[in-house]
C-alpha cells in the first residue's frame, strides 16, 4: 500500500544533519539521459520518453513528465569536442547538437544530460 | 507547522529502491532515488589534480595534461549513466569532453578538456562534473 509523507525537513537520526525537503524536490534531476547517437540507443534515462535522431548529431530529447515551462536548467555533455543547444527548448523537448573540430553535426557514442527545475 | 523526519535511511514500502515525490505543480510523480545525483566533485588539474569538493568520488586520476579519470567510492550498476561535465580557464575556452566512451566503467569515467580555439588539451582551473544514474 503507497502512503506519504509531508515533511519541511528530512533529518539524520543523531539531528546533526538536515535539509529542507523543497532542496530535496528542487534539488533532484527531474530527467536526465545517456544517449549513443552512432547506435541510436538510450543507454540509461529517467523521465525520458524517447529520443528521436533527426540528422547526423543532431537529436531531439523527448521528456515524459513536462515542465512547468521552457525555462528549466539544461546541462549537457558528450564525447564531441563540441556540442549545443539548437532552437528554443519546450517544456517537453530539447534539441541537442554534437559537432566535430570542424563544428560540423556528428554523431557520437556518448551524450549525457540533466535537467533540474519544476515539472508541471 | 513544521515538520521534520529524523531517519538515517530512505526505503520505499513496495520496492526498497523506490521512493517517490510529488511534482512542484502536482502533476506527476517520480523516484527520489533516480532524481538524486550520485556522485559530483569540483576539481582543478593546473598545478597538481585536486579536489575542492565531492560527493562519492574517491580520487582522481591525473593520465596526463587535460586528461582525467574520476573514481567513484560506490560504483554505478551499468556504464550508462548519465555525466555532465564543465570546466574553466583563465586563458582559454574550453570544452571539457569525454575519453574513451567505450571504456568508461562502472566504477570510473574519464574526461578529457580541449581548447575550443585549436582543439589543443590543456589542464584548466576549475571544472565540474555530476554523475546521475542508479548504483549498483
Amino acid at each position: 500500500m503507497a502512503s506519504e509523507l509531508r515533511l519541511t525537513t528530512l533529518a539524520n537520526n543523531a539531528g546533526t544533519e538536515s535539509v529542507d525537503t523543497t532542496y530535496v524536490i528542487n534539488g533532484s534531476a527531474k530527467a536526465h539521459f545517456h544517449y549513443s547517437g552512432t547506435a541510436n540507443v538510450i543507454r540509461e534515462s529517467l523521465s525520458i520518453s524517447s529520443i528521436s535522431d533527426d540528422a547526423a548529431g543532431d537529436f531531439t530529447v523527448n521528456i515524459s513528465n513536462s515542465f512547468a515551462d521552457q525555462y528549466y536548467v539544461f546541462t549537457g555533455h558528450s564525447a564531441s569536442p563540441a556540442y549545443d543547444i539548437d532552437g528554443t527548448p519546450t517544456a517537453s523537448a530539447i534539441n541537442f547538437i554534437s559537432r566535430n573540430t570542424a563544428f560540423t553535426k556528428t554523431d557520437y557514442a556518448q551524450n549525457c544530460g540533466s535537467f533540474m527545475g519544476d515539472l508541471a | 507547522m513544521a515538520s521534520i523526519l529524523k531517519v538515517d535511511e530512505l526505503r520505499g514500502i513496495v520496492s526498497a529502491g523506490d521512493v517517490t515525490v510529488t511534482s512542484e505543480g502536482g502533476a506527476a510523480t517520480q523516484s527520489l532515488q533516480q532524481g538524486l545525483a550520485k556522485a559530483w566533485v569540483g576539481f582543478n588539474t593546473i598545478t597538481s589534480t585536486s579536489i575542492f569538493d565531492s560527493h562519492n568520488v574517491a580520487s582522481l586520476t591525473d593520465n596526463g595534461t587535460a586528461y582525467t579519470t574520476i573514481n567513484f567510492s560506490s560504483n554505478l550498476n551499468s556504464t550508462g549513466y548519465s555525466l555532465t561535465a564543465s570546466a574553466g580557464s583563465a586563458s582559454f575556452r574550453i570544452c571539457l569532453d569525454t575519453v574513451g566512451s567505450n571504456t568508461d566503467l562502472t566504477g570510473s569515467c574519464n574526461t578529457y578538456a580541449t581548447r575550443t580555439d585549436n582543439g589543443t588539451g590543456l589542464d584548466f582551473d576549475k571544472g565540474s562534473a555530476t554523475i546521475h544514474g542508479d548504483l549498483a
